[in-house]
């Protein structure tokens, strides 16, 4: 037997696997962004209310400004604000109704027919949901980004800040999908999901910080925020795009990955439980 | 003095024609083309209170443009009607207090809740007085048989047991008419009966009058005393349920699932060349040919056999007899023939009688 | 005083209502329940971030912290009762497509307000309760203030009912307007939540007219710091013609509805 042949036929069979699962997975996610483009209306009207609160807020802060009479808050321009705030919103506004989606399929019965499907139920699932969400996301930045344009004009952002945001978002966005699938799974065991996917959503946005960086709040408020898994979401790209500050890059790095380890653990944990379920009782 | 009165009752849709592309939208919008449909032609026709009326016709006839227009829904295009002494369109709100509608696929019951609290809810909604409501409710709670039902939630009730809630629910604040829209449909057989009982029942005890449309024919033969059959907007035919009966409605569909192929039945007529049943009646000593009229044969297909046996000619009971001489049966069904059959021959008669008297002339 | 028996039949009409709603919801109690905690919860979170953020920053002179609680109570509260007893209006376009209106129609009751308070929605109640909470554990009114806090919400449910009836009644017309009223909703409830001191000029105007967010929650701030009959007095009429001209739209687009050349509507 001669061993090379066979292992480069392994790393070719291997590598073979990774292409096709890789093509697979990148037809779901392709038919996923064609699916959400007839969405364009619906997209249209969520985009509208980023402009209601990107207006209203940018009044507010222009208010609290020069009723404070200072340029800066808090470490944060007026402009640094606005920026801030498209860049959070277009995250959070962008989230697809994935806990309903698998709420739904858990409840149908359909989730027994997807297991069955060669690929994965979870990557399937994330190959969807990346394509939902990244048409989303690019709606609302081309949006949001032309409003703030207009109201506050071209943002100061760094060449590292530019570069470093796609990597804290795509992080970010795994973050929600462990979070929003695994509260999905919770179908097997209570009446409905939706309350706790809008709390979490809510912890979200309110921890971390849509509506305006951490930095508003007072201590001790601020740092126990920030040590939150939910500022690894919202605050930590935005913050990294309007204000990046290289010795927080790295920890906020970490804190998402370790964020995003933990959570895939513990999803994975409730997914096998379920599984279970599934096999014992049938759906 | 009639409870319905129609006279030249007419109702034309117009919708503005859109065209594809956007050079045809925009055609649309600059100058738009109507398009028109006469849904219902001039229609004229009364009925009396106590009367059991059955509407028939197929889908699109015009018979859901009808109702609603009598029950003041949709204002008509020309015509005049009067029901209750009302004008249905113009007195809507008042006319409402005194007619009932039940549709047989949309439910006026709250799915989460036990009849009882719809009941309750139906009772405010019509402002009735309460001590005569609780008396009409537990009337029609023991005449319906659902008092074991009225605490379930409607959502856990089989269809039987909530069309019978249903029908005493549109029946709490004494209805003079009850338009009845498919009440039978997806029921079981003993379910079927059940609501045509209850309503022969109920039309005996207090004289409701009687607005039904369906398409099984057993409702409207056992149910209804008068028929109306509308096709195309038009009525083309008024005539007592008997009428109806003795014309049309006597051929019954028999499908049958033999244990031996279905061809051995058969022989070719050399006249006609088309296939025929041939079995030996029990009243015979030959097997006969029997008469094509009287039984024809539908499809034949390996052990699948479908014949239409005309009940007046031959009755049932021998053929299937004979039938069974030959072969077991597995499995049978009979119908009556559906509505667009009855229809169909309603215009071939209407149709043979016009020639009949353009011949006689 | 048949005026008065009037209002008696319409109120015990939606008093029935309400409590088949109720009975609906809690044939599913823990999903109930929990829909009413994640609406505090939801609410309460708010709250606190805008709280603490007029805290740090105030907006004007003479700016109370407390403000903004009030600002968010009667919005909260407002929205709450109107989607508590008005519930169906955000699905009025859908029923007008659907042809769902006909059941209505043939019922002895007022074709508009039977549609609106068919359906209820159950996380209405946390809306409610959280306002009703913050305001007595917050502000601690006494009971002629609490009064006129509860008097106040009640008007700006009205004013979101008929809003909601508005842009669901422009379905008559444009086809279906789901989508747009839900959005125009969004956009409601955001100006409410926010101090009036921060829009000047075209959007002022705009606040209270087509999108009354003004009457919703800056108005009753205005009154419940410094009461006034007049200031009632047109909070009132607004309401009142706001409603007036919700029900005018809708009627408009019945009589379209009953002939039956709606967009697409034939059988």
């Amino acid at each position: 037997m001669d061993t090379s042949i066979t292992r480069r036929g392994a790393i070719y069979h291997a590598r073979r696997t990774l292409s096709l699962s890789l093509q697979k997975y990148g037809a779901v996610v392709r038919v996923s962004i064609a699916n959400n483009l007839a969405y364009v209306m619906e997209v249209f009207f969520r985009a509208l209310l980023l402009v209601v609160l990107v207006f209203i807020l940018s009044q507010l802060w222009r208010t609290t400004f020069s009723a404070r009479g200072t340029k800066i808050l808090s470490g944060f321009s007026i402009s640094a604000m606005v920026w801030y705030l498209v860049a959070a919103e277009t995250i959070a506004m962008s989230l697809p109704a994935l806990t309903r989606r698998i709420d739904q399929e858990v409840r149908s019965g359909q989730l027994a027919y997807l297991l069955g499907r060669p690929s994965s139920y979870v990557f399937y699932n994330f190959a969807q949901y990346l394509g939902e969400r990244l048409v989303r996301l690019t709606i609302n930045l081309v949006v949001g980004s032309i409003l703030a344009l207009i109201v506050v004009g071209l943002p100061h952002f760094t060449w590292m800040g530019i570069l470093a945001w796609p990597l804290v978002t795509l992080l970010a966005l795994c973050i929600d999908f462990v979070a929003y699938f695994g509260i999905g799974l919770l179908a097997f065991w209570t009446e409905e999901t939706s309350s706790f996917a809008l709390i979490f959503s809510r912890l979200t946005l309110v921890l971390g910080g849509v509506l305006a960086p951490l930095e508003i709040f007072p201590q001790p408020l601020r740092s126990i925020a920030q040590a939150l898994p939910f500022s690894t979401i919202l605050y930590g790209p935005s913050r990294t795009l309007v204000h990046f500050e290289p010795d927080r890059f790295v920890p906020l790095l970490w804190q998402q990955l370790i964020t995003l380890a933990v959570g895939s653990l513990i999803l994975l944990a409730v997914y096998r439980v379920a599984i279970r379920r599934v096999n014992i009782n049938g759906g | 003095m009639p409870i319905i009165e129609v006279e030249r009752l007419a109702k034309t849709f117009r919708s503005r024609e859109r065209s594809a592309g956007l050079r045809g939208s925009l055609r649309s919008f600059v100058a738009p083309r109507y398009r028109e449909r006469e849904a219902v032609k001039p229609i004229s026709f009364s009925l009396e209170p106590g009367e059991l009326l059955a509407f028939i016709g197929p889908n699109g006839a015009g018979k859901s443009t009808t109702i609603k227009m009598l029950t003041g829904i949709l204002y008509p295009t020309s015509g005049k009607a009067r029901v209750l002494g009302l004008v249905p369109w113009q007195q809507r709100r008042r006319l409402s207090f005194r007619i009932a509608s039940v549709y047989g696929q949309k439910s006026q019951l709250w799915y989460h809740l036990p009849p009882q609290d719809t009941f309750d809810l139906l009772a405010r909604i019509y402002e009735l007085d309460m001590r005569e409501y609780r008396k009409r409710r537990d009337f029609l709670v023991e005449v319906f048989d659902i008092g074991e039902h009225m605490r379930t939630p409607a959502r856990k009730l089989s269809l039987g047991e909530r069309m019978r809630c249903e029908l005493a629910a549109a029946l709490l604040h004494k209805p003079s008419i009850i338009f009845l829209d498919e009440p039978t449909i997806g029921l079981d057989v003993i379910a079927k009966q059940r609501i045509r009982d209850l309503l022969g029942h109920l039309h005996a005890e207090e004289g409701v009058t009687v607005f039904l449309t369906s398409h099984d024919a057993g409702d409207i033969e056992q149910v209804c005393r008068r028929a109306i059959v509308i096709n195309h907007g038009d009525i083309i035919l008024d005539a007592p349920v008997a009428k109806l009966k003795r014309d049309y409605l006597k051929v019954k569909t028999v499908d049958l699932l033999l244990e031996e192929p279905a061809q051995a039945l058969l022989k070719i007529d050399s006249q006609t060349g088309r296939r025929r049943l041939s079995v030996q009646l029990p009243t015979s000593i030959h097997e006969e040919l029997l008469d094509t009229e009287g039984v024809q044969v539908l499809k034949a297909k390996d052990r699948g056999l479908k014949l239409a046996i005309d009940t007046s000619r031959t009755p049932l009971e021998p053929v299937i007899a004979a039938i069974m001489q030959h072969s077991h049966i597995l499995d049978m069904t009979i119908s009556d023939p559906p509505m667009e059959e009855i229809i169909a021959t309603i215009y071939r008669q209407a149709g043979r009688e016009e020639v009949q008297l353009e011949q006689q002339n | 005083m048949s005026l008065i028996k009037n209002c008696i039949r319409t109120l015990r009409f939606i008093g029935a209502y309400l409590v088949a709603n109720l009975q609906a919801a809690m044939e599913y109690r823990a999903a109930f329940i929990a829909q009413v905690i994640t609406m505090i919860a939801n609410d309460s979170l708010w709250l606190f971030f805008w709280w603490t953020y007029f805290r740090q920053f105030p907006l004007v002179h003479g700016w109370q912290s407390t403000n903004i609680v009030v600002i968010w109570a009667v919005a909260a509260c407002g929205f709450g009762i109107g989607m508590a007893v008005f519930g169906n209006t955000p699905r009025l376009a859908a029923l007008i497509m659907n042809g769902g209106l006909d059941a209505y129609l043939g019922m002895p009751r007022n074709v508009l307000l039977h549609v609106c308070i068919t359906a209820s929605d159950p996380s209405a109640w946390g809306d409610i309760m959280f306002a009703i909470g913050a305001f007595l554990l917050i502000l601690r009114p006494d009971p002629l203030h609490f009064a006129l806090f509860l008097l106040l919400a009640l008007q700006a449910a009205l004013i979101f009912a008929a809003f909601l009836v508005i842009f669901g009644s422009l379905a008559f017309f444009l086809g279906n307007t789901e989508g747009l009223a839900q959005q125009m909703l969004g956009a409601l409830t955001t100006f409410s939540t926010y101090p009036m001191n921060i829009f000047t000029g075209v959007v002022r105007l705009l606040l209270f007219t087509v999108v009354p967010a003004g009457f919703v929650s800056f108005v009753p701030l205005q009154l419940l710091q410094r009461f006034s009959w007049p200031l009632l007095a047109g909070m009132t009429g607004f309401t009142l013609l706001f409603a007036a001209i919700a029900a005018g739209i809708f009627q408009l687009g019945l009589k379209r509805y009953e002939s039956g050349n709606l967009l697409g509507m034939q059988n």
